[in-house]
């Protein structure tokens, strides 16, 4: 069976005025389906780009990436757009919910755009995994209204809208108190618990005791790459 | 659109409520000039046609030298109906007198058109309000509008001249409704409308001195429109008559086909105004266009984690055309209704001004569609571009904006060296720099206001170009009454006469005639009104002490010089309309009191509105040419003190002296009546000039106000860091207001050259129109004055409100912004 996630000797180069920048180096990792692996490294290490890299928001500068049996590379703007709302959950570390929707709106957002449940479902099922993050009774409210732990909870919830295979999340905790972080994380081991492939990038320390997998970039490149002791694949 | 997508578009619509607001305002306000105008045009000008058209114009009138009477004139005009392209023809006259209602004289004369009793009103046809032509002898028909002019009611009896010089006392039977006619009270001259049965002298013979024609092409019957082929079948006819029958022409009239006398000046007002309706809507469909780009700018961010979740370009694309739309069409019904208020009101005013009485006030339906198709497609296509790019930016790009030009600008540089300036007041020094922070916004803010007060001014300065013409002839006319006598007379005399008047410091004498003017062995061509106002060509005299007469200025050749004779100088109306292609030095023939004379140009003179009579002779000359002693038949005198009440005081009595000396007066007046004219006709420009100006200032304040808006919005999370760092609310307000002020002093700089030369290229282009001279080129400093003011103002307050909500931001609402 495929990986879900299929990194190729993968290189990012940003050009600026101060010349090149490699922001991944000739970097290849394949993810299983069903892993929960934590992305590791200092600021500038390549993350958020590798991240980036997974969710389609970035090219890649040479080598290729494939993700959910889709090659990365070969889809247009549109055709990534329409491949995320179908295989990919992102999660953000600022939440970035619509602020003029409401949170079960934001939810049913994903669900409108790619189709893949019926109209009559979407309210439910918005609903359905608010209450499994444990929002459910902030549906109706502006995310403005809403503590940053629950905004966190809900753009989860948003990501899992159209059921995607993978989820990506970058510093999803960064913004959160450690005790309101904790609870996210273990939101995201329920989640992976249930089958689902969680990518998170982050710089939390203590994230190797939740996830399957921690892979460390330094400069671009991956330096390690291990099984976590209380992770384990699904 | 997705159901959400479309929940998304009206809370966005809600949230930013204030931004659509203003976006609706600057479409409806200059879609409102812009509809209302157009309404007016189309309504005016089909009102105009119909009117005009329904008096069966005359396509020529030729004029005799000599008058024939009613007999032979009727001989003739069924002669002339058989000649080729004459479809239609009648004998009529006119002439011009003082007159007396109830005994009591009037300052206004009395213009009276005379046709025989059994003249079948075919053609150049008025409308009798009760009765119908003729009317009985002893009876006479007023126009409507001369009957509160002249202070005269149906009933009353009326004292006129008639040219044989009986005085003839008529009872006013009816009022008449003339469209043909440009309004009695603009031309400050009464009508009347006579049978010759009512002006039969003692001896019983009524003489009629014009041929009206109407002509048509072969085989049609309805008259043409072609003007050079009306011109040929009335030269043919006028040739007929003098070779055939032995009649002298004076002169063939041939106006403009189908246009009323004002018409043209009505289309060109309402042609400049609805190309300044049309500019403003351009601005504010730019300025729109640039307001939602801010909008989508901010945006950006949401456009970002709708794509990451899944959202196409065309999801984005068909949102932000909706928001788009839905402006369009706030904007467009916001400005129907007060466009077709405005409308009827401005067809009311311009049909009043032509004289006309408008059977429907309703615009036609295409001018509907015109406005919806402008209101509804302009500003979505000219959103369009920002929409399409909005639509297209990747995820990427969306995560990497960073608000308002995070990537310096080369001006910026430039402007961190003034940080080197010690003491320069580093929040000014920043809100310098923002304000080019984002160089196209930048730009787009500075070209509309600017554009804006480049109309605003020009406008106002054409204004005050218009007033100084109305100035210029007041500084001329440096006499207080003007009176014209019925025949010319020795000025020797009339001095005499007028000696023991009181209040009198100077007399001068001219002597004005009727003239002809064409090349030589030509008949003249006039493009004469039935009014015998409009394109009216006459030689005026000057004598060689005139100080009551100021010499125009000269386009080519040179004035008059004094006892000169055999010299003419024509002015370029004169010039256009009879002889175009005559240049100084060339030689002209004058048809003066039945006399053909000839002339040589010696310069060609600019004047414009209220000019004389279009040529100009010394008195030597001009008694020279027609063998006479030096005469005249206009007075102007000067009094000494200029005021209104010895103005009058002094009309009076030169008339009472004169007519005791037996010297048939046809008027004597102040010459406010002159001023009332010359207002009359000058103010409806000034106005227009100030409608186109006033939408665009409107459009420019807005625009103003909300670049200012996008551009607080945009840096929302700066003032968050700023505050953070210990920043004042005081002192995010100062920057921003600071920025604002920037802003509008560089439009105003940048306006400068644009508005000097507009102004320029619109006094040459309307006064042309207008005047058939430029503009005087005048700055209004008021206009300068009052758009520094009002933009300097606008700036402050436009960007008070945001300023204020910027400086009250939280740190964290700063950074949490979305």
């Amino acid at each position: 069976m495929e990986n879900a996630i299929q990194v190729s000797d993968v290189v990012k180069a940003y050009r600026s005025s101060a010349g090149e920048f490699i922001a991944v180096d000739h970097l290849s990792l394949d993810i299983a389906h069903g892993e929960f692996v934590a992305v590791v490294g200092r600021s500038g290490s390549g993350k958020t780009t590798l991240l980036n890299l997974l969710a389609g928001i970035d090219r890649p500068t040479s080598g290729t990436v494939r993700v959910a049996a889709a090659d990365l590379g070969t889809l247009s703007e549109s055709g990534l757009a329409a491949w995320r709302g179908s295989n990919v959950g992102l999660v953000f570390q600022f939440f970035q919910l619509l602020p003029t929707l409401t949170v079960i709106e934001n939810v049913m957002l994903p669900m409108d755009f790619a189709k893949k449940i019926p109209i009559g479902d979407r309210s439910d099922r918005a609903q359905d995994l608010l209450e499994r993050v444990g929002v459910g009774d902030q549906a109706d409210k502006v995310p403005a209204t809403l503590s940053g732990g629950q905004q966190q909870r809900a753009a989860i919830a948003r990501a899992l809208a159209n059921d995607p295979p993978i989820l990506l999340a970058d510093e999803p905790t960064g913004n959160l108190d450690s005790t309101t972080a904790d609870a996210v994380l273990e939101l995201f081991a329920d989640l992976n618990a249930d089958g689902q492939t969680i990518v998170v990038v982050t710089h939390e320390r203590d994230i190797r005791s939740i996830v399957g997998r921690e892979v460390t970039l330094i400069d671009g490149r991956v330096v390690t790459d291990e099984s976590a002791p209380a992770g384990a694949p699904a | 659109m997705t159901s959400l997508l479309t929940v998304k578009l009206g809370r966005d619509l809600r949230a930013s409520w204030s931004r659509f607001l203003m976006m609706a305002i600057a479409i409806a306000v200059s879609l409102t000039a812009f509809g209302a105008v157009l309404f007016a045009w189309a309504a005016s000008g089909r009102a105009t046609r119909s009117a005009y058209s329904s008096t069966q114009p005359a396509s020529a009138t030729i004029l005799l030298d000599r008058s024939i009477d009613t007999e032979r004139m009727a001989q003739i005009v069924a002669e002339v109906r058989r000649q080729p392209g004459v479809v239609e023809a009648t004998g009529r006259t006119q002439f011009t007198s003082e007159v007396e209602v109830n005994g009591q004289p009037r300052e206004i004369p009395l213009q009276v058109f005379v046709a025989a009793p059994g003249d079948p009103m075919r053609m150049a046809k008025f409308f009798m309000e009760q009765r119908s032509w003729p009317p009985s002898a002893g009876e006479v028909f007023i126009g409507r509008d001369s009957l509160p002019l002249l202070g005269v009611m149906v009933g009353d009896t009326v004292t006129v001249e008639a040219p044989s010089g009986e005085r003839m006392r008529l009872r006013v039977a009816d009022s008449v409704y003339d469209p043909s006619l440009s309004p009695s009270p603009q031309e400050q001259t009464g009508r009347a409308y006579l049978s010759t049965a009512s002006l039969a002298t003692s001896e019983g013979r009524v003489d009629l001195d014009q041929l009206k024609i109407q002509v048509a092409g072969p085989g049609q019957v309805t008259p043409s429109r072609d003007r050079d082929a009306i011109v040929a079948v009335a030269s043919d006819v006028g040739d007929w008559l003098q070779r055939e029958r032995g009649l002298a022409i004076r002169e063939i009239q041939v106006p403009t086909p189908y246009a009323h006398p004002h018409q043209w000046q009505a289309d060109a007002l309402l042609g400049s105004l609805l190309a300044g309706g049309a500019a403003a809507l351009l601005l504010s469909s730019i300025l729109v266009a640039t307001m939602l780009n801010n909008l989508f700018t901010q945006q950006i961010p949401q456009i970002g984690i709708m794509k990451a979740i899944g959202a196409r370009s065309v999801h984005i694309r068909r949102l932000y055309l909706a928001m788009t739309l839905l402006v369009a069409v706030g904007a467009t019904l916001l400005a129907l209704g007060p466009a077709i208020l405005l409308g009827r009101v401005a067809v009311e005013n311009f049909l009043g001004f032509l004289g006309i009485e408008p059977v429907s006030l309703g615009p036609p339906w295409w001018t509907y569609v015109v406005v919806l198709a402008v209101g509804l497609g302009l500003p979505p296509s000219l959103a369009l571009i920002p929409v399409v790019k909005a639509s297209r930016i990747t995820v990427r790009a969306a995560i990497d904006h960073h608000g308002l030009g995070s990537m310096p600008v080369a001006g910026t540089g430039v402007l961190a060296r003034l940080s080197l300036i010690r003491r320069l007041d580093r929040g000014l020094l920043m809100a310098l720099r923002n304000t080019i922070r984002r160089p196209a916004r930048f730009v787009l803010s500075v070209g509309l206001l600017a554009t804006a007060g480049t109309v605003f001014v020009a406008g106002m300065s054409l204004s005050t170009g218009v007033e100084a013409i109305a100035e210029e002839q007041k500084e001329q006319r440096t006499w207080d009454v003007d009176v014209q006598l019925a025949s010319p007379a020795s000025v020797d005399r009339i001095t005499t006469i007028l000696e023991g008047v009181p209040g009198i410091s100077r007399v001068e004498g001219f002597n004005v005639a009727e003239t002809g003017v064409a090349g030589p062995g030509q008949i003249p061509v006039t493009r004469t009104y039935p009014d015998q106002g409009h394109g009216r060509v006459s030689v005026t005299a000057i004598p060689a002490d005139a100080t009551m007469f100021t010499p125009p200025k000269m386009l080519e050749g040179r004035w008059l010089n004094p006892g000169e004779t055999g010299a003419v100088v024509l002015n370029q109306v004169t010039r256009k309309n009879t002889v175009p292609d005559i240049q100084a030095g060339d030689t002209v023939q004058l048809i003066v009191g039945g006399r053909t004379t000839t002339w040589r140009v010696v310069g060609l003179a600019e004047e414009r509105q209220g000019g004389g009579g279009g040529v100009y002779a010394t008195a030597e000359g001009f008694a020279d040419a027609t063998g006479q002693r030096p005469r005249v038949n206009q007075l102007r005198i000067a009094t000494n003190s200029h005021d209104e009440q010895t103005r009058q005081a002094v009309a009076d009595a030169v008339n009472e002296n004169l007519i005791d000396a037996r010297v048939e007066v046809k008027s004597a007046a102040s010459i406010s009546r002159s001023e009332a004219i010359s207002e009359g006709h000058l103010g409806p420009v000034i106005l227009i000039l100030l409608g186109i100006a006033l939408p665009l200032g409107v459009v420019g304040a807005i625009g103003l106000a909300a670049t200012m808006t996008a551009n607080i919005l945009d840096r929302t999370r700066e003032f968050g860091v700023m505050h953070a760092i210990g920043a004042l609310p005081k002192a995010v307000r100062r920057i921003v207001v600071a920025e604002g002020v920037f802003l509008a002093i560089t439009s105003c700089l940048v306006a400068v050259i644009p508005a000097l030369t507009l102004t320029a290229v619109l006094g040459a282009g309307l006064g042309n129109l207008f005047f058939s001279a430029p503009l005087p080129f005048r700055v209004s400093l008021l206009a300068v004055g009052i758009w520094i003011a009002l933009v300097i103002l606008g700036a402050v307050l436009a960007t008070d409100a945001a300023a204020t909500r910027a400086s009250r931001l939280t740190v964290r609402e700063a950074l949490a912004y979305l």
